[in-house]
């Protein structure tokens, strides 16, 4: 088991990529709380060494992806949890930039994360398929999809490609 | 287009709200629970270690504390004492011919009639025994119901001896006898002298043999002998032993 200390590094370290990726998935702060607490518990249980800090950061991605999957997919859950509308920080954003967050939001599930990791994370898509234990061509097939929709909704959707 | 997707989720962070929740309740569910498991852990340990230390006090209690005595005189005097489970737990010798008979003797643990058994097989008592000399063994102790299974069972073992005697002891003068160092047994039969005869004293009869003990009774007793006698009942109090052992040892004298 880690350390406290570790523990409150990893928090103060890739809460923020936790956080981004509970907005993609998750509509209440509830569900992120409890995500949160999932993901950090896991790394405090987690007693294999990491390499370094990316395979560490990796590991904290897949890990709240699954879990964020795993909420979603439980049954109590999708009947009972309320929506909220999206948090401050995302109100405040000038136009253009809301837009973006709305539309990728809008996405279908399986393309959130691998827009989210492609354009704002700057993974290639083998490094996607090995965080999301996905086939590289499936995660080509995805980000192809994505920008499809994207650039339905969007019109600057083309300069991502 | 990246510097817009920088934008766009760049402001997005995590709450220090949401940071500091998560910190308290990894405190709480992984840290501190560790703690008050480790605090259980010592307590139970303790508590552990306390059950063993009761349950081996009360065993080696059970096992070690005598709950019944067997004085064997006749010269030597030794006193075997015996747990609740009928073993051996010590020998005592109250005499030099005591001391010596029990260092010789080797019946530790071993159940009270075996160690009998072996006593009487014992060459200076066989030598005692067949130089005519009475041998008196008297059983006492805080628990009547094993001090009268064990008369009876000892009685029966040397019912075939006329010069073997049993009698039922005083645990409440155990004591007393040890204090004027003689073995309870003996104490007795001064007791009985002594109330015939009030001149003697402790000293003078500790170093006596039964035989010789038995002779100054019959010497004093000799007005005293109409008592009725009364040898099944052995578990009656202190003065009523006594008047039976006066009784016991007229008998015997008249016996032999």
């Amino acid at each position: 088991m880690r350390s406290e200390e570790e523990a409150n590094r990893a928090i103060e370290l890739y809460s923020d990529t936790v956080r981004r990726i509970c907005l993609l998935h998750l509509k209440n702060d509830s569900d992120t709380e409890d995500i949160f607490q999932t993901v950090f518990l896991k790394y405090v249980l987690h007693t294999k060494a990491f390499e370094n800090e990316e395979h560490e950061k990796a590991w904290i991605i897949r890990v709240t992806v699954n879990a964020c999957k795993d909420l979603l997919k439980n049954f109590f859950h999708t009947k009972t949890v309320p929506l909220e509308s999206l948090p401050e920080m995302a109100l405040e954003m000038p136009e253009d930039n809301r837009d973006i967050l709305e539309a990728v939001l809008s996405l279908p599930s399986k393309y959130k994360d691998v827009v989210y990791l492609y354009y704002y994370e700057e993974y290639s898509a083998v490094e996607i398929s090995q965080i999301l234990k996905k086939n590289v061509n499936t995660i080509y097939t995805l980000l192809t999809r994505a920008r499809q929709i994207l650039k339905v909704k969007l019109k600057e959707v083309t300069d991502i490609e | 287009m990246n510097d817009k997707w920088k934008e766009t989720f760049d402001p997005i962070r995590a709450e220090s709200s949401l940071k500091h929740h998560t910190k308290e309740y990894l405190a709480k569910k992984v840290y501190r629970k560790k703690g008050f498991l480790f605090f259980v852990y010592h307590r139970f340990a303790f508590a552990a270690v306390c059950l063993v230390f009761v349950f081996f006090a009360g065993s080696y209690y059970l096992y070690f504390f005598p709950t019944a005595f067997i004085s064997i005189d006749i010269n030597p005097s030794v006193e075997l004492r015996i747990n609740r489970y009928n073993q051996i737990i010590s020998v005592e010798g109250y005499n030099d011919d005591g001391r010596l008979l029990a260092d010789a003797l080797e019946v530790k643990f071993m159940n009270y009639l075996d160690a009998l058994n072996q006593i009487l097989s014992d060459q200076s008592i066989q030598a005692y025994l067949s130089d005519d000399e009475q041998m008196s063994l008297t059983v006492a102790g805080k628990d009547q119901a094993q001090c009268s299974s064990i008369l009876q069972t000892i009685e029966s073992f040397v019912s075939n001896h006329k010069n073997i005697h049993c009698h039922a002891g005083n645990a409440d003068e155990i004591h007393t006898a040890h204090a004027l160092g003689m073995s309870f047994g003996k104490y007795q039969a001064f007791l009985v002298l002594q109330e015939l005869e009030p001149s003697f004293t402790a000293d003078e009869v500790k170093d006596l043999s039964m035989k010789e003990i038995k002779a100054f009774i019959e010497k004093y007793s000799k007005t005293d002998e109409s008592s009725p006698s009364d040898a099944t009942d052995t578990t009656e109090g202190s003065e009523n032993q006594r008047q039976r052992h006066r009784h016991r040892y007229g008998q015997n004298r008249s016996e032999n």
